[in-house]
């Protein structure tokens, strides 16, 4: 395992090298020059010459782009992420909080996804044809054709505007301390965007785990455990659904790590200070270097992710060696 | 079991009665939704005008003057017990501040007489600029490019008197000057937090800061640095009338000052806790209605204006914009270089119609580059109203191009107007056998943009212009309007829609002087004209007391901007600041924001 690990983390290394040039490269080539976008325009010309020339130094504008690239590369893999134009900061500093609000919206999210997924896309397998299953292929239709923004904004209008039940958006205010009531509050801001995120994330999930079902319920074994006479629940759970397992971990496991680089129209539409939120912000604002760093964020989730998948595959099925 | 079922519902009920206590706009507290919050809190740095709300709130209001609901400059008497204003031989002009003794800053310590003089000293610094702070004060003061340069320790223009007195004096080079207030206004920094060991040592020569301590850390250099770093993103140490607490998940939280004396009326604040907090502006007034924030402010979407005047628990103020937006033109370009194209263009758009397509109704045209809150405006209502009126009129518009070169058809015969149809086809050529093109660049998703293309796409073919448009993101847009004169070959368009606004200071000469004419920022326009050079001058150089000779000048110029029209000025909105029926006091106008009028809200349970 750990020999496996290891050749894989190498394999890593020219696809993270090609990755980052690409994100560099594209992002450099967008327009706009973030120096000027952050000097005071009251300033007079003289004052505003100077301290447009200290900006582009300070933020290596005045380099070429091999060199901006070099340095930039360099200070990475030292935990630098650069200096985000937009907030005056450190990357690094920047991106902590809506990295840590991403992941608590995102916990929910995977909690909430795989308690339905799981259940109702076994129970559609089962009883397929239904009504329950027709009711569920429908609903994922339609939940997957349908925009994020209008179920996040759908949402809102019933839950919030109308209903009045829930907050239209935002995050908690610790304007009172950071006592109990503070935390429970958190719940309260997450239910819209949680919901929002969860119908968006179940309705295609839950087709992929009902045809692995299916097609694992169609094996012969199957046909071998019932002929056997054990109960049904057994040939479900502990015959078709653990072989079903490798198409459904793969899907969770991707989706969970896709949600980690945050959703950017949902938590926009939500006004959730996560990764996805802070990465419109960036973009809009020519803040290249956190645009940068939130990109090769994704780049590195999306390949972790596909190492986990791997590894839970030796995991779920021992026939699969990952040796 | 029992037990376990007992505790269990006690917890819930805990919680359930903590939920309730959950803050909420309730007494006491104002939510004001806003767009994005970037976070930089102390003056210097950032232009976001919504970290700006904060920079006022914590770091405001104890400045020596203050602007007045018409625009006009006014000496804050909350801060300023005496102000004396003398003219040496040399035409300098020292004002010299007695201060009130009875400031406080938000710790408890007095604010002296030092804490004005140190802002200075600080902000002008070149240590300051050098932490990546922008700040022009101190400019126009005597010394100050010596000192801002590096090559003086010591600012000339600035003595700190005695503990509640201290003195500026404005460069004789700088005066007269209408606006000469700006240079002459201070407002305090907290020396006592910010530089622990630091002095001033001020005499006739003026002032210098210097250091007590032996290390380096409170030098400047270091100082400037370090405050850079900390106070800018969580200012702790300030004097106005509120406390910054926590900038967290995109909230702003400022709890009332209890050491702030009042505002310029003398006026303490009546709400314990301001939050600014980001929210989906799609979805602003109807967080307002809903209840989730107390008020936003500067609406224009006539939607969203009428569903707040439709709810009979929401208020409102509107007022007028301080600006407008427009079609702005390089003045230098050809075919735009000469004002009867330009005029002719004005002449070929119905601006009542895209008033109504834009905002919707919501606000009024200009015919020059005024705001109907400004006092000389109403000073000179009766002569703006009667300048000429930019409707639409083809048959005018061919007239002002009969009167430019392009006056001939492709043949080289005069161009006859009855030729010019809808369809277009049928241009304008100069001599040289050029045809009359207007290349118009706007942004992408803008209505305005839209709108200009609907009126020209109509108008312009009866008067023999090929009008052609452009849409791209807005920084290349931004990348043409500033440098368009420095992009050689590449340069292309001759207008642009965008949209501007005035402070109190109306000082065009930065706008339209030639001085200025082909400098990245600033003439935008790129006039260049001897009688806009004479005005914008001439307008500066009147003293503070002759209001009704600037007014005048003022006048002048308006006529000669409607003249020359370097800007088609399309629609000045109509703000609308939108807000819950619980508070009162929301009384803001064109020059005072929520901020400025903050000790003026209460809230009712």
């Amino acid at each position: 395992m750990l020999r496996y690990l290891a050749k894989r983390l190498i394999s890593m290394i020219p696809v993270v090298i090609a990755i980052t040039i690409v994100v560099f490269g594209m992002v450099k080539a967008m327009p706009g020059d973030p120096a000027a976008m952050m000097i005071n325009p009251a300033l007079k010309e003289e004052q505003r010459i100077a301290a447009y020339n200290a900006m582009r130094e300070k933020l290596s504008l005045d380099k070429p782009l091999p060199v901006q690239y070099v340095k930039w590369v360099a200070a990475t893999v030292q935990g630098d992420l650069g200096w985000s134009a937009m907030n005056n900061r450190p990357v690094r500093d920047v991106i902590l909080e809506p990295l840590k609000n991403t992941l608590i919206l995102n916990v929910f999210v995977t909690v909430f996804q795989i308690a339905i997924i799981l259940p109702i896309g076994v129970m559609m397998a089962v009883k397929r044809g239904s009504f329950m299953d027709r009711f569920w292929q429908v609903f994922s239709l339609v939940g997957y054709s349908m925009p994020s923004f209008f179920i996040g904004l759908s949402l809102i209008f019933l839950l919030a505007l109308k209903l009045k039940w829930l907050p239209p958006g935002g995050m908690p205010i610790s304007a009172y301390g950071k006592n109990f009531a503070y935390y429970v509050s958190w719940l309260k801001y997450l239910i819209l965007p949680t919901l929002s995120l969860t119908i968006i994330s179940i309705a295609g999930a839950i087709r992929y785990v009902r045809n692995a079902m299916i097609e694992a319920l169609d094996q012969d074994y199957i046909r071998t455990a019932r002929s056997k006479g054990l109960p049904e629940k057994v040939v479900i759970y502990s015959h078709a659904f653990r072989n079903a397992l490798i198409p459904i971990s793969t899907i969770i496991i991707m989706s969970v790590f896709a949600m980690l680089s945050g959703s950017a129209i949902t938590e926009q539409v939500f006004a959730w200070k996560g990764i996805g939120h802070t990465l419109v912000l960036a973009l809009n604002n020519r803040d290249y270097m956190l645009v940068i760093a939130l990109n090769l964020l994704s780049t590195m989730l999306a390949i972790t992710a596909n190492i986990v998948a791997d590894i839970t595959y030796g995991i779920v099925d021992p026939r699969i060696k990952l040796e | 079991m029992k037990r376990l079922l007992v505790l269990v519902l006690a917890t819930a009920l805990v919680a359930v009665s903590l939920v309730g206590c959950t803050p909420n706009s309730t007494s006491g507290t104002m939510i004001v939704g806003s767009p994005a919050i970037s976070g930089d809190f102390i003056y210097g740095f950032g232009n976001s005008s919504y970290d700006k709300w904060v920079k006022d709130l914590t770091g405001g209001f104890m400045g020596t003057h203050y602007v007045t609901a018409d625009g006009a400059y006014a000496v804050n008497e909350t801060v300023v017990k005496d102000l004396k204003i003398d003219k040496d031989a040399d035409g300098n002009k020292t004002y010299t501040y007695e201060l009130q003794q009875d400031l406080k800053w938000n710790d408890g310590e007095p604010i002296t007489a030092k804490d004005y003089v140190f802002t200075l000293l600080w902000e002008a610094s070149p240590e300051w600029a050098g932490a990546g702070a922008t700040s022009s004060n101190g400019d126009g003061l005597v010394g100050y490019e010596a000192y801002h340069e590096g090559d003086s320790k010591v600012f000339a223009g600035v003595k700190l008197i005695e503990d509640y007195k201290f003195s500026v004096t404005i460069d004789a080079e700088q005066l007269p000057y209408f606006y000469e207030v700006e240079y002459g206004s201070c407002r305090p920094l907290p020396m006592h937090a910010w530089t622990v060991k630091a002095a001033i040592e001020s005499d006739e020569n003026g002032s210098q800061l210097t250091t007590t301590a032996e290390t380096e850390e409170w030098t400047l250099k270091y100082g400037t640095k370090r405050i850079s770093q900390t106070e800018r993103f969580a200012p702790t140490v300030t004097c106005g009338p509120y406390n910054f607490v926590s900038f967290e998940n995109n909230a702003v939280t400022l709890k009332a000052n209890p050491e702030f004396k009042g505002d310029w009326a003398g006026k303490k604040p009546q709400l314990e806790f301001v939050i600014i907090k980001y929210i989906n502006q799609d979805t602003d007034v109807d967080q307002v209605i809903n209840g989730s924030v107390d008020a936003v402010v500067g609406v224009i979407e006539a939607e969203k204006i009428e569903k707040a005047r439709n709810d009979a628990n929401t208020k409102f103020t509107d007022y007028p914009r301080n600006g407008y937006g427009g079609v702005f033109f390089h003045c230098d370009f050809s075919p735009t270089n000469d004002p009867n194209v330009r005029k002719a263009l004005a002449y070929l758009m119905d601006r009542d119609e895209i008033l109504k397509n834009v905002i919707g109704g919501y606000g009024s045209t200009v015919n020059g580059m005024y705001g109907f809150a400004q006092w000389m405006y109403k000073d000179n209502k009766e002569a703006i109203d009667n300048l000429p009126n930019l409707v639409l009129n083809q048959d005018y518009a061919n007239d002002l191009l009969d009167e430019t070169e392009w006056v001939y058809d492709k043949d080289g015969n005069a161009f006859d107007r009855s030729k010019a149809t809808k369809d277009g086809g049928y241009f304008r050529y100069n001599k040289e056998g050029k045809p009359l093109v207007v290349e118009h660049l706007g942004s992408e998703d803008n209505n305005v943009t839209d709108n200009v293309e609907i009126q020209w796409k109509a108008n312009c073919p009866y008067a023999g212009i090929d009008f052609r448009l452009t849409r791209c993101d807005f920084s290349k847009l931004l990348k043409h309007y500033y440098g368009g004169f420095d992009l050689g070959a590449e340069r292309q368009y001759n207008s642009f829609n965008l949209a501007t606004g005035f402070t109190a200071t109306f000082d065009p000469y930065y706008d339209y002087h030639s001085k200025f004419y082909h400098q990245m920022y600033m003439q935008t326009e790129q006039l260049k004209d001897d009688r806009m050079d004479e005005i914008t001058v001439r307008m500066r150089r009147y003293e503070p007391e002759q209001k009704q000779e600037y007014s005048a000048a003022w006048l002048e110029f308006q006529q000669l901007w409607n003249e020359l029209l370097p800007v088609i000025p399309l629609y000045s909105n109509q703000y609308h600041d939108i807000y819950r029926g619980k508070l009162s006091g929301f009384n803001t106008n064109p020059y005072h924001d929520w901020t400025d009028i903050i000790c003026q809200i209460s809230k009712t349970k």
